[in-house]
């Protein structure tokens, strides 16, 4: 008789792979109601650090060169290539058929090479030189906002996950990922993925089954600039946007349906960017 | 207005600077020997033809208020009244919302050349009554006639002159998207700026295909009656700009409104707040420009007088009542007892006084309000410890006046250092290295502006690129211009006026 020896789930949090200080986990089951794994219950300090890591890393991913950017997300393609057959594998465990897992990975693949080649491009896209009418010099660019709440706790599947992380690192930009319930191991074996593609710790954080308290604190937390909800409710979208509304937080819906028709966009990328104008005289 | 006689004025020196191991840096302060006395040279206001009572302009209309109330607007200069204005209800909201509603059916079908077309005349009647406007302007604002005829006027016919031409360009604007309007615009103006941050609102918004209600602040509401004027001389269609007038009582039903597919609102961040939440659950889409406290940042290789310049321009540009003014100055320690004293005998040139004469510096404080805000503000610098400078002009005897006024010894937890004054109060740090300066410029909830005063390029890129603000002005300060955009990082606001960035904050993109 055969024993597996099964993988242990963890959170991943500033380049570590460790378990909520909760304490808690959650069973994801199969449809037939075996265990496949326990995840980590993520609590409001486990958030707090991954924010603290996502603070501290976000500016020395901001200044990476675009170009540096963008062999790193080529890298997170190539990894992922690589280990396909496993991610087709969790998914079709956690009950997506074949056809359906190796859709959402070759998509996801081809999101990530697609958003590789972004880098570099959509600043050209969306940057201008402004002809004012005094002798000065002055333009406009976009940049990173910082780094981002991403709640895909009710987001479904892995395609859709790439699909919005994607965008957020391509831009320059830390993340803190509330992952869906459903995909939820596929989402943290991703974690393998962007520590061996040369992602810098504290950019990417990855927690599972938040809890509601800790699930409403990521849009109440005063040191996060922008968050992206992910299928949210009507009701939980009103209630979320006034609690942002306290350090203004740049807040977007996303709809997953609309996200799985879609494909890379330099205006997703923009979403978590900020214009900046810059002046200076022009001598005699 | 005779405006300060001076025999011989000898600075105090600050004791700060006294204490300073570089004395050798330190610069005998300037002594006026000769008075310094002005004739008094005001723009006359006697061909102005301002009406005793003004009401609305709703679907091309100056219409009465239904319910008849009214509130006054206060001429800063002297306290006195200068018009009574309607304060809209709710019937006067809905009125003016169904009127724009209306308006939007058949403007938005218009192509957006003939669109365009109508705003290059709006732009160019501006520019042929532009001296009125600015003269009808400084009345109700405070602001001085040197800053409305040269810099408010000029933008605001630019700005409509711009968005004009932007009007049949739209789908060039944003590649790979189709473009459309949004519907009825809800826009709610501050009182700094009046006609300049109409003309922000209005014209993106008219050439994107949208239609207008628009409010303006309660103590400046007369300048956009003019501006209605000259809608009507362009024959822009009826209801396509309504105006309403009244305090946030008349801008909470105006944000609430059903009918409204946008909200643009400039104003303090503490209402922005407010109507965020207020739209919350609801799909419509917002853009923001809120305050700031901005930082402005001189390194010991600037050109001090320049510099010096700047930072004059930068905190005293009409009354410091500029939300990306630069109201923290941070000094590169070397250089700061220079800048600081460079600083005071500059400020004692400064004349304050009747914002119509053409030799004023500082206008009239925007109302009786602002004016105790202010004051409240440096007596809790007083209290917090910092050392106070005030410059020694004369203030006229009736109107609403402040000196300009710095303070030394500040640190940045000081409530000074962190709230947004919205007045002539400049506070002065120091610091040692760039990282020092970057880590003080972005120890802010605000992100609006800032300011970077340098011989070296690489040093200003490095600056520029690190503060989390919107617009950074670099040897230069408080300049604007349409086809700039403007707007704010984290609690200064949401989204970019000016330039292509300011246009899609009007669009659908689809």
């Amino acid at each position: 008789m055969d024993i597996n020896v099964k993988k242990t789930y963890k959170h991943y949090v500033d380049g570590q792979f460790i378990r909520s200080e909760s304490g808690r986990t959650h069973v994801v089951t199969d449809n037939k109601g075996h265990t496949l794994a326990h995840v980590n219950v993520c609590s409001r300090k486990d958030l707090r650090i991954s924010v603290q890591a996502a603070h501290k890393s976000a500016q020395s991913w901001a200044k990476r060169s675009a170009y540096n950017r963008g062999q790193i997300l080529y890298r997170i393609a190539e990894v992922l290539t690589n280990r396909s057959s496993e991610f087709i594998h969790e998914l079709k465990l956690e009950g997506f058929s074949e056809k359906n897992a190796r859709e959402q990975v070759e998509k996801s693949i081809e999101l990530w090479v697609s958003y590789a080649g972004w880098c570099d491009k959509y600043q050209a896209i969306f940057s201008t030189v402004n002809p004012v009418a005094s002798s000065h010099f002055n333009f406009s660019n976009p940049e990173p906002v910082g780094y981002v709440g991403l709640d895909a706790s009710r987001g479904t599947g892995f395609y859709v996950l790439n699909a919005v992380i994607a965008p957020i690192l391509c831009g320059g930009n830390a993340v803190v990922v509330f992952l869906p319930n459903k995909g939820v191991l596929a989402g943290l074996s991703l974690a393998e993925v962007f520590h061996t593609s040369d992602v810098p710790a504290g950019v990417v954080n990855l927690l599972s089954s938040p809890l509601p308290d800790t699930l409403e604190h990521l849009y109440a937390h005063r040191d996060i600039p922008s968050v992206s909800s992910l299928d949210t409710a009507t009701d939980d979208k009103k209630r979320y946007q006034e609690i942002a509304a306290d350090n203004m937080k740049r807040i977007r819906f996303i709809d997953s349906d609309e996200v799985i028709k879609s494909s890379s966009s330099p205006y997703e990328i923009m979403a978590y960017q900020e214009i900046k104008t810059t002046w200076h005289p022009i001598g005699l | 207005m005779v405006v300060g006689t001076k025999e011989s004025i000898t600075l105090q020196p600050i004791n700060w600077f006294l204490m300073s191991k570089k004395q050798n840096n330190i610069i005998p302060p300037l002594s006026y020997s000769v008075s310094k006395s002005y004739a008094p040279a005001p723009e006359s206001s006697a061909h102005i033809h301002i009406e005793k009572e003004y009401g609305f302009f709703i679907d091309g209309n100056f219409s009465k208020s239904t319910s008849g109330k009214q509130f006054d607007s206060i001429n800063p200069s002297s306290g006195d009244v200068i018009a009574r204005f309607a304060h809209a209800q709710k019937a006067d909201v809905d009125a003016a919302v169904s009127s724009a509603k209306e308006a939007y059916q058949r403007w938005s079908k218009l192509s957006g050349a003939q669109r365009g077309l109508y705003l290059f005349r709006i732009a160019r009647i501006i520019q042929e009554r532009s001296r009125e406007l600015a003269i009808v302007e400084c009345m109700d604002s405070g602001k001085t006639i040197r800053e409305s005829r040269d810099v408010d006027l000029p933008l605001v016919a630019a700005h409509f002159f711009y968005y004009a031409g932007w009007a049949d360009k739209l789908h060039y604007a944003f590649p790979g998207k189709k473009v459309s309007s949004l519907g009825v615009a809800a826009q709610i103006i501050p009182w700094n700026f009046p006609l300049l941050m109409a003309a922000w609102k209005i014209a993106p918004a008219l050439a994107a295909g949208n239609t207008v209600v628009i409010k303006p602040a309660e103590t400046t509401p007369l300048s956009i009656m003019f501006l209605a004027q000259i809608f009507q001389e362009a024959e822009l269609p009826a209801g396509v700009v309504n105006i309403i007038t009244g305090d946030g009582s008349t801008g909470e039903l105006l944000v609430s409104h059903p009918d409204i597919q946008k909200l643009a609102f400039t104003g303090s961040t503490e209402v922005g707040k407010k109507i965020m939440r207020k739209l919350a659950g609801t799909s419509i889409p917002y853009t923001l420009e809120l305050g700031g406290k901005g930082a402005n940042i001189i390194f010991d290789d600037a050109a001090p007088d320049q510099a010096v310049e700047g930072i004059i321009n930068a905190i005293f540009f009409n009354q410091g009542h500029v939300c990306c003014a630069g109201s923290r100055l941070l000094v590169q320690e070397g250089i700061a007892p220079t800048i600081i004293q460079k600083l005071r005998d500059r400020m004692e040139t400064l004349i304050v006084g009747d914002p119509l004469d053409k030799n004023t510096d500082i206008g009239a404080i925007n109302s009786k309000a602002q004016l105790d805000k202010i004051n409240d503000h440096i007596k809790i610098g007083q209290s917090e410890g910092a050392t106070l400078y005030q410059s020694s002009n004369p203030l006229p005897s009736r109107g609403f006046y402040c000196r300009p006024t710095l303070f030394t010894d500040v640190a940045q937890s000081h409530k000074i250092t962190q709230d947004e004054i919205f007045g002539p109060v400049l506070t002065i740090q120091t610091f040692r290295t760039p990282d020092e300066a970057i880590e003080k410029a972005n120890n802010t909830p605000y992100g609006l502006s800032g300011g970077v005063w340098t011989d070296k390029g690489a040093k200003i890129f490095k600056i520029t690129s690190a503060i989390k603000a919107g617009v950074i002005w670099a040897n230069t300060f408080n300049k604007f211009d349409p086809t700039s955009p403007f707007g704010g990082y984290k609690e200064s606001g949401l989204g970019r006026e000016g330039g292509v960035h300011g246009l899609s904050a009007y669009v659908k993109l689809s």
